[in-house]
């Protein structure tokens, strides 16, 4: 849009409160912490160490299995959760569904709790011994999962309680953006006998790429900086199986004190963060 | 156009006016009071405690008896649990802004702090006079050559076992004297036991996600992680041995597996195990969760590491520190000393909270060798002061921390994927070499 | 026929495990601690409500808490409103220089975890002497990306020609945006409202960092401590006043849902 010269002035002050507060709370401790990465906290000063907390951390085998983890949890969480949030909004939009309205607000509850509130109810309900969810795999002839002390079920845990609390609000921006394509084409392609699966792959997720690329770019920032899962349900145990980034660089910053280090990993994430969510675009442009 | 950027700005300006006022007139006043600042009357002072579940009560206990004879002293008790409190000191002592006056640590935790931040705690060597206190604690508070903490609740560590469970199973106590002993033990108890629900009763728990057991071992068999210079030593003979041991223990198939306080409660309210190796805490535990136990508990002490003395260990327990930025440095030492010094106020806490005083003297209370009607009448709390003198002192260093969740791990790998004690300790000691470079 | 009914299963299913946990909170808090703890724990509502309650209202101080959480996110809530539509809208309609550097910095700060910020963020408040307050809890909380993104995404597809008209008929463009592009946009406030209540009603580790006496305490920090005593947990009254702040954002989700929907739409459609 054009704007008259007298206007020109316009756009900055309808910004300048977002921008002060940006730079308030945003770059001004993105910048400091940037500082800390570059120093260790010893003797109640921070002392300048050059990269010294870098090239520590890349000889830190903690760190890699974090790295290991979060990319484990990135790569089957993201496409189970966005593929299942895509399946729901497509069944809940199908026209002979009655109740739309209640399937829609049920899925996307999970999403509103508090991390503390969904945290005590999943450690009850994963707890190996009185568990509700042992009970039924134990109901099912099953035996009990140790779902905290061996590796993977502790992974799956993890998995399961992040899929649990996200899938809806994926679902939801999904939905937004099946209703947004024309009826006309699924009716023409009924005519022409397309099946459920042919419209899906043909028209529903061709006319939705955009917004699928969008859950996906949020969801892969989000569980990279995956915390709150790992820190309540296993606290990263057994033997680090289920510990992330964003728990080792809590941990360090306020476990262990060391700021500097911390500060460092979270660095790291940033540039990983950032190298992801650009291969994602640079994938889907080409295509 | 003139009108439109003034609207904006003033927009923004009572915006921000707006929040300003709104936000600062429910919160300043308030936290001018409780940081000690003492806004009120004249002379009067404010003392801010941290604290958690019953010793914030034993406090409360102790403040009011101190108020006595100190009556210008106002406290003002935050109720805060363990996680919150180290999340808090972690960002107040950078700034030494927002502390309480009076802060309660867990036992091994005030070396952290107190190296990180040298200056961050008030020295307590004119309060503290060594020889008082329980060696083990001792230790725990004293940082770099300075007493940086006031000892307060000890955790000497013996065996609480089922009596009913042992009988039964034809397994005499005085006869467990080395670890093997208490497998063999266990095993028949296995065979011959079973609980309410009818599941083999287990001989004792372990969470193997945790160094718990392991350190235990570890204290009893008179090793650390660091040594007085603050090397780490987790590969020593001691060490290799107690995880020998702790994995022996886990693979005779004679353990429970719990992951965290509420199962841990739980083996005591469904009667899963025959056996607790525990601080003295536990007792009050065991008494509350299992009230229609009673007469059914007995205490022994700690089996010994073969060829060896038996010696005690301890787990927990805690200490008070005092902030050095505190505005009332002076009268919060008053009031810690007196609170954790006051014979009767031990006594109390012990009686009515299970808090288990490091304090010697205190132990002179007739109180301290009275038979205990819920252990069978048995004289329990001897044991435990004998086995917590035994408990020599160590260091903890500002690494501890990072060693504790480095050597749960390990122990993880030692229990659930068989990795060999010795080799996995020698690369826990490399890890930790290369990190805290010594 | 059989192909509806798998659909419904299907769905029946999801939201079967969507909304047990809610209901196990609830009915726990209606149980025995011992309830919950037993193999299988107790599913159906028990006698312990008054019980439960009455423990819980010794340990924490329930109205306070409940209006230092309504306040602080109400507040937080109105300022966002204000703050990102105005922003969304001229990132959305204007052209104007350093529009690109200024959009690109508000979208990469999503990518910094919030836990490298705790540290410099508390310094910079206690400098200010403001630990301790609202203002404190509320004023970093507003530097959200997701909000101005949000925003900006619904304003991007608000019809230009609205505004070019509104121009012509002599509209200054501060009465055209509160005047014709807010009445227009309701859906997507109604879903800022929704994200960013929810966001501050669930606000755990920055007010736990910066509120340092429970009477100012906010529900997950209240509820935090609550759990947090190492010892002789009951999880019964935990589970109730998880419940009891639950309650509230449930209350409010159901007033909003409907526009929620197609707010969300304008934000995720184009780009």
């Amino acid at each position: 849009m054009k704007l008259h010269k007298k206007t020109r002035f316009f756009p900055y002050a309808m910004l300048l409160p977002t921008i002060v507060i940006f730079a308030v709370f945003m770059i001004y401790p993105i910048l400091y912490s940037f500082y800390l990465s570059f120093t260790e906290f010893t003797g109640g000063t921070y002392n300048f160490v050059g990269l010294q907390n870098y090239i520590e951390l890349f000889h830190d085998p903690v760190f890699y299995k974090a790295l290991f983890n979060t990319f484990f949890y990135l790569i089957i969480q993201v496409p189970v959760m966005i593929s299942l949030a895509l399946l729901l909004a497509v069944l809940i939009e199908q026209k002979f569904i009655r109740g739309k309205g209640f399937f829609r607000m049920a899925t996307f509850l999970p999403t509103i709790t508090s991390l503390v509130a969904y945290s005590l109810v999943f450690k009850v309900l994963f707890n190996t011994n009185y568990g509700l969810i042992n009970y039924v795999v134990e109901l099912f002839g099953g035996e009990k999962i140790q779902w905290i002390y061996s590796a993977w079920p502790a992974r799956a845990s993890i998995i399961i309680s992040i899929t649990w609390r996200w899938v809806g609000y994926n679902m939801i921006i999904l939905l937004a953006g099946i209703q947004a394509i024309p009826t006309e084409m699924y009716e023409s392609a009924s005519l022409d006998g397309a099946n459920f699966w042919q419209q899906l792959f043909y028209i529903t997720i061709p006319a939705i790429k955009p917004i699928i690329l969008f859950t996906t770019i949020t969801s892969t920032i989000g569980t990279l900086q995956l915390f709150d899962e790992p820190y309540i349900l296993t606290q990263g145990g057994p033997n680090y199986a289920t510990i992330t980034l964003g728990e080792y660089l809590y941990d360090n910053g306020f476990t262990y004190l060391k700021f500097g280090f911390a500060s460092a990993l979270g660095y790291v994430m940033v540039i990983i963060i950032g190298l992801l969510s650009w291969l994602q675009f640079r994938v889907n442009k080409e295509e | 156009m003139r009108k439109t950027k003034l609207v904006v700005s003033a927009a923004a300006v009572s915006m921000m006016a707006a929040l300003a006022l709104s936000g600062c007139g429910g919160g300043t006043t308030e936290s001018a009071a409780a940081n000690g600042e003492s806004s009120s009357a004249e002379g009067a002072k404010t003392i801010t405690v941290w604290a958690w579940d019953v010793a914030l009560k034993q406090l409360q206990a102790a403040a009011e008896k101190y108020k006595e004879t100190n009556p210008d002293v106002e406290f003002v008790f935050e109720e805060m649990g363990t996680d919150q409190i180290y999340t808090k000191l972690a960002t107040t002592l950078s700034t030494g802004n927002g502390l309480a006056d009076v802060i309660l640590l867990e036992g091994e935790q005030v070396s952290g702090y107190a190296s990180k931040y040298p200056e961050g705690f008030a020295e307590l060597s004119d309060i503290v006079s060594s020889d008082d206190f329980l060696p083990v604690k001792m230790g725990e508070v004293t940082v770099n050559d300075k007493i940086v903490g006031f000892p307060w609740d000890a955790g000497p560590v013996a065996v609480f076992y089922r009596t009913d469970y042992f009988e039964q199973a034809g397994v005499n106590a005085e006869d467990i004297q080395t670890w093997d002993d208490f497998i063999e033990a266990g095993k028949k108890i296995e065979a011959t036991c079973t609980t309410p629900s009818g599941e083999p009763v287990k001989m004792l728990p372990i969470s193997p996600n945790s160094s718990g057991f392991y350190r235990l071992l570890l204290t009893e068999n008179k090793g650390s992680f660091f040594d007085a210079e603050g090397n780490t030593i987790v590969n020593s003979a001691e060490s290799v041995e107690a995880m020998e041991i702790a994995k022996k223990i886990y693979d005779s198939g004679i353990a429970y597996n719990y992951a965290d306080w509420s199962e841990y409660e739980g083996v005591v309210v469904n009667e899963t195990v025959a056996a607790i190796p525990e601080a003295v805490w536990m007792m009050g535990t065991i008494k509350d969760k299992g009230p229609e136990q009673s007469g059914k508990w007995g205490v022994m002490p700690l089996p010994a590491f073969p060829g060896k003395e038996a010696a005690g260990s301890t787990n927990g327990g805690s200490n008070i520190v005092i902030p050095a930025v505190s505005a009332n440095v002076d009268t919060a030492k008053d009031f810690v000393q007196f609170a954790l010094t006051d014979v009767q106020l031990q006594v109390d806490g012990f009686v009515n909270y299970g808090l288990f005083p490091s304090y010697i003297p205190a132990y002179e209370d007739p109180t301290f060798s009275e038979p205990d009607e819920y252990f069978g009448g048995q004289n329990i709390y001897e044991i435990f002061i004998e086995l917590g003198k035994t408990v020599p002192a160590v260091n903890y260093t500002e690494n501890f921390n990072e060693a504790l969740s480095a050597a749960g791990a390990t122990c993880a790998q030692v229990y659930l994927e068989g990795a060999d004690p010795t080799e996995a300790l020698e690369s826990l000691q490399t890890d930790l070499v290369s990190k805290f470079g010594k | 026929m059989i192909k509806k009914i798998g659909v419904y299963l299907f769905l029946i299913v999801a939201a079967f495990l969507s909304l047990f946990p809610f209901y196990f909170m609830f009915v726990s808090g209606t149980n025995t601690n011992q309830a919950i703890l037993s193999a299988p724990p107790r599913l159906l509502p028990g006698s312990m409500l008054l019980e439960n309650f009455s423990i819980l209202l010794e340990k924490m101080d329930i109205i306070r808490v409940a209006f230092n959480t309504l306040f602080i996110s109400i507040v937080f809530t109105v300022l966002t409103l204000i703050l990102y539509s105005s922003a969304g809208y001229v990132l959305a309609k204007f052209e104007f220089k350093g529009k690109g550097l200024i959009f690109g910095f508000i979208m990469i700060s999503m990518m910094i975890p919030a836990q490298v910020m705790y540290v410099p963020l508390f310094q910079l408040f206690v400098s200010a002497n403001m630990t301790n307050t609202y203002t404190s809890v509320i004023l970093p909380s507003l530097a959200n990306a997701f909000g101005v993104f949000l925003m900006r995404q619904n304003m991007v597809n608000f019809p230009t020609a609205l505004v070019e008209a509104a121009r012509i008929d002599g509209y200054s463009e501060f009465g055209i945006f509160c005047r014709i592009v807010i009445p227009n946009v309701k859906p997507a406030l109604s879903a800022l409202v929704i994200y960013m209540f929810t966001n501050m009603w669930n606000n755990f580790m920055w007010p736990l960092i910066v509120l340092e006496t429970d009477d100012m305490y906010n529900f997950p920090v209240a509820l935090a401590v609550l759990d947090g005593n190492p010892t002789n947990k009951n999880f019964a009254v935990i589970l109730l006043a998880t419940a009891i702040a639950t309650l509230p954002i449930l209350v409010i989700f159901m007033a909003f849902q409907k526009q929620f929907v197609a707010g969300v739409m304008g934000g995720a459609v184009k780009e």
